[in-house]
């Protein structure tokens, strides 16, 4: 579905957010790899889409009423094995039905388990005064502990994104640090462009509240988007 | 777009409330236009006397024979509106409200003004403000009591009165540093005229070669940055926006009824479109008197040159923190550099040449090191610290950087002098013929860092 199709459907139905897997769904048609996944309705369901992707896998719950997911019971990582996917998504619909028995619970994700890489933040929000703005920075204590981010006003010309990439002192770790390689800075660069440009695009631009995707993680053989949050304007 | 012309070049000006009483406000502001020789004609508006300072006054605006383009309204609040609505009714293109008591202490009624000036469609300056000076045409429209001075090339827009009041006067007094101010136009609250609105007349204005905004809020920062970026090739744009940490919000948001923006993404704003951002007013005009002075630089090369190894170090540091080179002087400068020193002291950069002093005497010890360092083809900019003291002393120091700026009017020549008696008359002979001087070495290095910055950003369109 195009970008701004999921946009229209999801305010259509009500919703200021995306659930995950059309969060992602949205990174994917932007262009930005995301984790090989599907939506499991059933135990059986969740085995065979974790044969499919081939284990380990990750399994997190679907539902439009759950923001942090690992606090309501929702998520089981890593998975190893398409029976314990299984388990995995009774486990989890068990815990969030006894944690948040008033959420919706849509499915459960299963998605290829990707670790490593150097964990990043991206995002762009839309600011009552200056419109489109882009972010980038680093993850974990770089981000939650030092507040450490780079701000730019999209449209984002080539020059703002690699000053973006250079500006906070975690982008150090982008160059490679206890032995391993530099990342691709050049797929990093694509996701930031790729957020700035959805956030100025004609029409389904000014629908979006904010898109931030955190963890956004980076290596030597590119990104990956692992999770992300996408609240829409009415 | 407006055209605020008739707020900051009138044609005639009117002053409601003009006392015959030379310590009031009323009668400051008014003997401030007449003394500054303001061109056009100029109305007192009193209903208590015949005549202010030897001018006809008219009861009320509605009896003056003009339609004015400007009014300046300097009456007690509560008759505020009163004189607004019948600037309306006579047609004025233009008012400035100087009298204070409005958002800036609640709300005050100051949509009740909006209203009527919308609807008069009148341009408003204010209210609580210090006024507006336009040097250009004598117009010396402030209560506080300035002197007439030559005008300049800068022009700035406050949201406050420290750049149209004390502050300024001090700048520009003749005994102190020189900036070259033509135009000053303070808005206080910021009812109606903007910051935007001023950024497209200085644009259009031809005798405006720097613009210079101290800010304590912003209508629409975006429209303000994308306008900006336009501009800042032609005329370098200096911004001091104040308010940056909540507790500063807070104190501006009770000066002059503003609200905060968000500060960190206006940082990444005017970085991004190649603006420079001030940090205090020391700063703002600092860096105004830089631009306004000098050319951009080719790069981020510098020359240092010193009668001081002690600050030519401390310049070297700070060099090297503001992300600037230390230029390598070519093999011909080194040639000319050491002709100034005995053989014992190798030339270098930095340069320092107290021992010239000595070899060459002390016009030449600094003439020849300064021309050279100049000239080199490997230096985009040249730091100056030097120290003027009765041994260093020489009566030609005018003369000698009158030369060098008028040989080498494309490179920067950033000065910072210390010393006692002499400093004084070297600091004046030196920005008198152009080029700027700093209280300290950070202060120098600060600016080159911004001139680079402009330098880099000039001529790269998004």
């Amino acid at each position: 579905m195009k970008a701004e199709d999921q946009v229209r459907a999801a305010l259509g139905a009500g919703r200021h957010t995306l659930t995950e897997p059309e969060a992602k769904a949205l990174f994917k048609s932007l262009g930005i790899p995301v984790p090989d996944g599907g939506v499991a309705n059933s135990a059986e369901d969740a085995a065979d889409l974790a044969r499919e992707i081939g284990p380990p896998v990750v399994a997190k719950v679907v539902s439009p009423d759950i923001t942090h997911k690992t606090e309501a019971g929702g998520v089981v990582c890593p998975v190893a094995t398409a029976e314990d996917a299984a388990e995995a998504y009774e486990a989890i619909v068990g815990r969030v039905r006894s944690n948040c028995p008033e959420a919706s619970i849509e499915g459960v994700l299963i998605e290829a388990f990707r670790p490593g890489g150097v964990e990043c933040v991206v995002g762009v929000r839309r600011d009552e005064a200056f419109g489109p703005v882009v972010m980038f920075g680093l993850g974990g204590v770089f981000v939650e502990v030092l507040g450490e981010v780079a701000f730019r006003l999209a449209p984002l010309t080539d020059g703002d994104v690699e000053s973006m990439l250079g500006e906070t002192r975690g982008s150090r770790c982008l160059d490679g640090f206890r032995g391993q390689p530099a990342v691709d800075r050049a797929a990093l660069a694509a996701v930031i462009k790729a957020c700035a440009g959805i956030a100025t695009a004609p029409g389904v631009g000014k629908l979006i509240g904010t898109l931030e995707i955190n963890p956004l993680t980076a290596s030597e053989n590119g990104v990956v988007a692992l999770d992300g949050l996408v609240t829409l304007r009415p | 777009m407006r055209d605020i012309t008739p707020l900051v070049a009138p044609r005639s000006i009117a002053v409601i409330g003009a006392s015959t009483d030379p310590a009031k406000s009323g009668g400051i502001l008014f003997k401030n236009l007449l003394d500054g020789g303001f061109a056009g004609p100029l109305y007192p508006v009193n209903p208590r006397a015949e005549t202010v300072m030897d001018i006809k006054a008219y009861p009320t605006i509605a009896e003056v024979p003009d339609a004015v383009d400007l009014v300046f309204i300097v009456v007690p609040r509560q008759h505020v509106k009163e004189a607004l609505s019948q600037c309306a009714a006579s047609g004025a293109k233009a008012v400035c409200i100087i009298t204070a008591g409005f958002s800036e202490i609640g709300d005050g009624g100051e949509e009740e003004l909006r209203k009527i000036a919308r609807d008069g469609n009148i341009l408003v300056a204010g209210p609580n403000t210090v006024g507006m000076v336009n040097a250009e045409i004598g117009m010396m429209g402030s209560f506080v009591s300035f002197p007439k001075w030559e005008s300049g090339g800068v022009s700035l827009f406050a949201q406050s009165g420290l750049f149209a009041g004390v502050y300024l006067r001090q700048m520009m007094s003749a005994e102190s540093q020189r900036l070259g101010v033509g135009k000053s136009i303070a808005v206080g609250n910021k009812l109606d005229v903007d910051e935007i609105d001023f950024l497209a007349y200085a644009a259009a204005d031809p005798s405006t070669e720097v613009i210079g905004f101290y800010l304590e809020s912003m209508r629409d920062p975006r429209g303000f940055l994308e306008a900006a970026a336009k501009v800042r090739d032609e005329k370098p744009i200096v911004v001091l926006k104040a308010g940056r940490t909540s507790a500063g919000a807070k104190a501006s948001a009770s000066h002059t009824g503003s609200l905060a923006t968000d500060d960190a993404l206006l940082d990444a704003g005017l970085n991004q479109y190649g603006i420079v951002r001030a940090g205090d007013e020391a700063d703002f005009i600092g860096l105004l008197k830089a631009f306004s002075m000098l050319a951009a630089p080719g790069g981020r090369r510098v020359g240092v040159l010193t009668t001081s190894g002690a600050l030519g170090v401390m310049a070297v540091d700070q060099l090297s923190d503001a992300g600037m080179e230390i230029a390598e002087f070519t093999p011909a400068t080194l040639e000319r550099l050491q002709s100034a020193l005995p053989d014992w002291q190798p030339a270098g950069n930095p340069y320092d040449f107290w021992v010239a002093l000595d070899v060459k005497g002390n016009r030449e010890g600094h003439a020849v090191p300064l021309d050279a360092a100049m000239a080199d083809d490997n230096t985009d900019m040249v730091l100056a610290l030097l120290l003027a003291s009765p041994n260093s002393d020489f009566p030609e120091v005018g003369q000698v950087f009158t030369e060098l700026r008028r040989k080498h009017p494309k490179k920067p020549l950033v000065l910072v002098i210390h010393g006692g008696a002499e400093r004084d008359r070297w600091l004046r002979e030196i920005e008198g013929c152009g080029l700027p001087v700093y209280e300290s070495s950070s202060a120098a290095v600060r600016v080159m860092g911004a001139l680079a910055f402009y330098a880099d950003n000039t001529n790269t369109h998004r």
